[in-house]
């Protein structure tokens, strides 16, 4: 499977929702730390194996995550280190992007993610512990949720109910929450160490899984959320993201710092039913494509992106 | 209507399942006050008792009722107070950081501390002020009557010197006038003296004030550095393995302004003492493999800790250049997800580009043999679960699409008619089972075209064949 080789450290990757063979990576130079950072439109070449750029756009601070527009087939939305979320359009060229730029986060953004049910909307999380939500055509963030005591990470929507959404943070906890509502719904204190990434699960709703630097990943069901449906260890360092399936139920991803990519089935006893040790550093960045089953996308601070059908080695070509 | 209401209040009734609907726990709320009533807690920010509670599990609710219960005369001037000094700690310890990479050092339990400030203080105040009373009283006392007595001599001086009465009268006026004169100089110079003792005594009170200002901010800095410390060991599992973890440099690292990772919580340090600690990684073998590039992680971090800047960064101005530039026109209808149907779609053959093709030996997702297995920790329950789970896998009725409230969805965001109509065609074309994988295929892979013309897709089948005559290839 083909892997595209970036100038920067990668930090995110993500399949377009409109384009079976398109994905962006973000990337950050000197691991993310203090310098620029760029956002790749990645293509996958029909004829072969292979990976090509097909457009690109300089930021002058790192670029942590991106994502696409579940509106608009050609609008990406890009977490800034500055503290800014910038919109591009890839159908224009380089020199007209972006097309917005939101300065009001006072720090790192950190994640950014589409509404996939409303499609108008978008949230995103803050080293400022904040999370805000969005809209494109709006010029200021509609809302702003501060309750976190540290760090948010992340920040999800629920795959079926288009005002929920959950947040997960540097103080240890999981909140859920929906924009009808002042303050968080829910607050699930998942695990005892800063908690990096979360996900819900496609097909049951009430299910999400986190991740954390304590190496493991656990699911938790909101209605009965004193204790996890299942902890997933197998990491040998803290777990940076996580990821539900499109298509399988029970199926998760995830990337950790051990390098590795690994996939779970949480309702199976032996949980670990995956594993791929294509990079080199930190593995940062997962994503399963919604539109082709089977279809991963990974990152890391190796600089490579690899694009791999699941039960394939993502390094042959 | 009835069908509305019924999506209402099913929809009400999902949804409240990401609320806590638990009745408050006494138990709970009792430790939570007895927790915020320890007089160290009151000096912290409000934000961090609440995160300590949040992480014991406690609900919004009950944190909410142990607050209200606990008396707390000015929570808010209190939190403005203690967190401005703590900002301003953690500010000069940047500096003060930064020149001088401080060793670590085992540091006396803050409590002690702060106690030893506030009792200290008091009882030196009382001490100046003790003393500042009794040199009074002794000057009153000790130097008043002696003057007496030196004019009492001189004037028994004069009286047992009669013969040089004659001549002195004159003289013994121009005495009297002197040991006046004296007198109201030594008065002045008792004055003086009184005044300046009261400068010294006031000096003195001031410099005494500022010492425990000082060792105030010490304590602070020192809190504010052990907190680092535990932040840095918990979080040592954060940073690169192939490195060799440094306690000074992690120090360092964490106080440049420049530094990209999140700056420390000092919530958990002061009151959740017996917190987990994660174990500091194994140490790495001495000379780690060669990196492809010659900046590592540590020699970035090590540069921006010097105050140098790494040379690779380009000056990029990435503001819009257009500012009003229009969105774009989306020229493709959203897709519907794969889960929008209920269940997961059936598995498909591996036709078409590489990208699509699948592993012969689809059931087994890892390729590699030798994985390392390690089994996961089970709920009980969990045994249970996969028959109830083959049970729900099996069709399922649809769900109907989230229903809008119509004042909540106005004040938040304009309603997009584009996306509704394709959910309620999606919705309703899933009733029918037995074209529900077909109908998958048609939908979700774009690539191809046409279809067996079933009814209820026409509406996103003539949008999606619109888009293809108008883009042709593109999508592919």
């Amino acid at each position: 499977m083909p892997m595209f080789k970036a100038p920067f450290n990668g930090y995110s990757v993500k399949f377009s929702p409109f384009y079976e063979s398109r994905l962006a990576v973000a990337t950050a130079q000197n691991f993310g730390i203090l310098g620029n950072g760029r956002i790749h439109v990645l293509e996958l070449s029909p004829g072969g194996p292979g990976v090509t750029e097909s457009i690109a756009f300089d930021t002058a601070d790192a670029v942590y995550d991106v994502c696409w527009s579940e509106s608009h087939d050609s609008v990406l939305i890009a977490a800034i280190g500055d503290g800014s979320v910038k919109i591009y359009d890839t159908a224009l060229p380089p020199p007209s992007n972006p097309i917005r730029s939101f300065q009001e986060h006072a720090r790192e953004v950190h994640s950014v993610d589409y509404n996939p049910t409303r499609r108008d909307s978008f949230v995103t999380a803050s080293w400022d512990d904040t999370v805000k939500l969005w809209a494109m055509d709006r010029p200021a963030s509609i809302r702003t949720f501060k309750e976190h005591a540290y760090c948010v990470y992340q920040a999800v929507w629920n795959p079926k109910h288009g005002d929920v959404f959950a947040s997960a943070s540097g103080d240890c906890t999981l909140r859920i929450w929906d924009v009808r509502e002042p303050g968080s719904t829910m607050i699930i204190p998942a695990h005892d160490l800063e908690i990096l990434s979360c996900d819900w699960n496609k097909y049951d709703d009430c299910v999400l899984a986190t991740c954390s630097v304590d190496k493991t990943i656990k699911v938790w069901d909101v209605r009965s959320y004193r204790a996890p449906l299942a902890v997933l260890n197998g990491h040998g360092y803290a777990v940076r993201k996580v990821k539900f399936s499109p298509h399988r139920r029970n199926l998760i991803a995830s990337c950790s710092y051990d390098m590795s990519v690994c996939l779970w089935d949480y309702m199976v006893e032996d949980a670990l039913v995956g594993r791929y040790d294509h990079h080199t550093e930190f593995a940062v960045g997962i994503d399963m494509s919604v539109l082709v089953e089977g279809l991963m996308a990974s990152t890391g601070w190796d600089e490579l992106v690899y694009v791999w059908q699941q039960g394939m080695d993502p390094r042959a070509s | 209507v009835t069908e509305a209401t019924n999506e209402v209040s099913e929809t009400a009734k999902l949804e409240s399942v990401f609320k806590n609907s638990e009745p408050i726990r006494e138990d709970q709320v009792e430790n939570a006050i007895k927790f915020l009533s320890h007089p160290r807690v009151r000096g912290s920010p409000v934000i961090h008792r609440r995160s300590f509670l949040e992480r014991k599990g406690l609900t919004k609710e009950e944190i909410d009722e142990a607050f209200r219960r606990v008396p707390d005369p000015s929570p808010s001037e209190q939190t403005a107070v203690t967190s401005q000094d703590g900002q301003q700690a953690v500010q000069g310890q940047i500096q003060a950081v930064q020149h001088a990479p401080a060793p670590v050092v085992m540091i006396p339990p803050p409590s002690l501390r702060s106690r030893f400030r506030w009792y200290h203080a008091v009882l030196a105040v009382g001490v100046l002020a003790a003393s500042g009373a009794g040199t009074a009283v002794f000057v009153k006392r000790s130097l008043i009557p002696r003057l007496k007595s030196w004019v009492r001599k001189i004037m028994l001086e004069e009286e047992s010197d009669p013969l040089e009465k004659a001549d002195a009268k004159p003289s013994l006026a121009e005495e009297a006038v002197a040991a006046a004169k004296a007198a109201s100089a030594a008065a002045s110079d008792v004055a003086r003296v009184s005044q300046e003792m009261m400068k010294t005594k006031s000096e003195e009170r001031k410099n005494f004030e500022e010492l425990m200002q000082l060792l105030g901010v010490q304590v602070q800095e020192m809190k504010s550095l052990s907190n680092n410390i535990r932040y840095l060991e918990r979080n040592s599992n954060n940073l690169p393995k192939v490195y060799s973890a440094n306690q000074e440099v992690y120090s360092g690292l964490v106080k440049t302004p420049a530094e990209r990772r999140p700056y420390a919580n000092g919530s958990n340090v002061d009151y959740d003492t017996r917190s987990a600690r994660s174990t500091s990684p194994p140490a790495p073998p001495a000379d780690s493999s060669q990196p492809p590039h010659p900046k590592s992680y540590m020699d970035i971090m090590s540069m921006i800790q010097r105050g140098e800047k790494p040379s690779n960064i380009r000056e990029i101005n990435d503001m819009p250049p257009n500012p009003n530039q229009q969105l774009p026109n989306p020229r493709i209808a959203p897709k519907a997800k794969p889960w929008d149907y209920g269940q997961p779609p059936q598995d498909e053959s591996s036709k078409g580009p590489w990208w699509q093709q699948k592993n012969p030996r689809s059931a087994d997702f890892g390729y590699e043999t030798t994985t390392a297995r390690s089994i996961g920790i089970r709920n009980e329950t969990s045994t249970t679960e996969p028959a109830a789970i083959q049970k729900q896998r099996s069709w399922v009725p649809p769900q109907p699409p989230p229903v809008v409230m119509p004042e909540a969805a106005e004040a938040i965001r304009r309603p997009k008619p584009q996306a509704k109509i394709d959910q309620e065609v999606v919705a309703a074309a899933s009733d029918d089972q037995s074209g529900v994988s077909d109908e998958l295929q048609k939908v979700t892979k774009f690539s191809e075209s046409g279809g067996d013309g079933s009814g209820r897709l026409e509406i996103t089948e003539i949008q999606e064949e619109t888009e293809h005559q108008h883009i042709g290839q593109e999508g592919n």
